[in-house]
């Protein structure tokens, strides 16, 4: 029994799109049972979809021309903290490269190919901590004097671990590794509402990395960059606005941002 | 910190994030356009051309609504444009045309239907049915986000759907028996 009338050629083209009304799907439903060659359109136009489903798909994979990676592509950014520049300005300029550098990355092979490794690890690093993995701290917490000549030690450079207190953070862990890509380390913080921030650091980079850049992967966000010979992940899954306030402060306590201190 | 300066830092991070976005559309952009023009290096200079647009009004998009749809009514505006200026310059040949496009794929041997029969059937569509075929069954958006880019009612683009689809179908029918014709 219908209520709006016979079925017509929109509805078929409706329901064949997916955008028909769920009553009115019933009614053409019963409707093509009795009539074959609306049945057969039916068919027909479902067969439609499926080869305009595959229609020039492998555009979806495909590497984009030079013509449109360069549309794509930010103007270069200024990529270092000159003096007199505020810090935080810097960083918001580089950030705006840094996204669009980001998606162009992924779409576009790019030539950053050690930083994604990078960045890849800091975020596998910090889904370890996250899941309950090691996160103990190997020293004391309070022997930062110490550990900053272990740090020394290990990277070859001055490192001095960010302390995020002044944002609510406490360090919960810290752990030293070596492995492909040069030594490496990884810092662990937590809040008290239970957030949980993972800095990650490798040595190995060239001065002229020195980028700022952002990665969303699931529900982490992860703002890397790199600072002389060490490349820095902060990883967390919060806020990014929150995350970008949390880097702000450990690139500000980077050892080559504070030379009259330390 | 500066009031002003959190605000500074929301706004280039939503603009960062709507040109994510964009870029993360370029792939389904690329195909809408070869499927509509069939000619990849035509189709890639209208991706660029649109991309360049986006990116540079990136103000005008507002947040909640669709990206592609969006992109698709600045692909779609370019492309009309083309269709008029290339109309007023009929005398041009340094672009392929369609034609030239259509017949350089040789008919299959198979009858069964193949993405190519549906790609030359779609030739035989008047543009305006092949394009709301295509943003629907290639670019999948909805008939409503279809009926914001073409600037027509709905019912517009349910029409132009069944009329082309009923086309494509006989077309593509035709096709499917070409020994029968070429028997003289």
């Amino acid at each position: 029994m219908t209520t709006n009338g016979p079925i017509d050629d929109l509805d078929i083209v409706a329901y064949v799109d997916g955008e028909l009304e769920p009553e009115r799907i019933r009614e053409l439903e019963s409707w093509l049972s009795t009539h074959p060659e609306d049945a057969a359109k039916v068919h027909a136009y479902k067969l439609q979809n499926l080869l305009l489903g595959s229609l020039h798909e492998e555009m979806l994979s495909a590497p984009l021309p030079d013509a449109i990676g360069s549309a794509i592509e930010p103007p270069r950014p200024p990529l270092i903290n000159r003096n007199g520049l505020r810090i935080a300005a810097t960083l918001l300029l580089m950030l705006i490269g840094s996204l669009a550098g980001w998606g162009l990355n992924s779409l576009y092979g790019g030539n950053r190919a050690p930083e994604q490794k990078f960045v890849q690890k800091a975020l596998k690093a910090h889904v370890v901590f996250i899941s309950g993995g090691p996160g103990v701290s190997e020293t004391a917490v309070g022997k930062d004097d110490k550990l900053t000549d272990v740090y020394a030690q290990h990277f070859e450079y001055p490192l001095k671990v960010p302390n995020l207190a002044g944002a609510g953070f406490r360090t919960t862990g810290r752990r030293l590794l070596t492995g492909d890509g040069g030594p490496s380390a990884q810092f662990m913080y937590k809040d008290a509402a239970g957030r949980m921030v993972t800095l990650y650091v490798q040595s190995g980079f060239d001065r002229s990395d020195m980028t700022f850049r952002l990665l969303a992967e699931d529900d982490m966000v992860a703002f890397y960059w790199t600072d002389g010979p060490l490349g820095y992940a902060l990883t967390g899954s919060m806020e990014r606005g929150d995350l970008l306030d949390l880097a702000r402060m450990v690139y500000e306590k980077l050892p080559g941002r504070q030379t009259t201190t330390n | 910190m500066p009031r002003d300066h959190l605000d500074l830092k929301g706004c280039i991070i939503r603009n960062a994030d709507k040109r994510a976005a964009v870029i993360a559309e370029v792939p389904h952009l690329r195909r809408f356009a070869l499927s509509l023009l069939r000619h990849s290096d035509l189709a890639d200079d209208l991706v660029q051309d649109c991309v360049s647009r986006a990116l540079a009004k990136l103000d005008l998009f507002r947040e909640g609504t669709n990206m592609r749809a969006w992109l698709f009514a600045i692909l779609h505006n370019l492309y009309v444009q083309q269709l008029r200026d290339r109309r007023r310059e009929a005398g041009d040949h340094t672009a392929p045309t369609e034609d030239d496009i259509r017949h350089a794929a040789a008919p299959d041997q198979e009858s069964g239907l193949t993405v190519r029969d549906l790609s030359r059937a779609l030739d035989a569509l008047e543009d305006e049915h092949r394009q709301v075929i295509l943003m629907i069954g290639v670019g999948e958006l909805s008939y409503k986000q279809a009926a914001e880019v073409l600037g027509v009612p709905i019912g517009t683009v349910m029409s132009r759907l069944a009329r082309g689809r009923a086309r494509l179908r006989s077309v593509m029918a035709e096709q499917a028996k070409p020994t029968l014709r070429r028997v003289k």
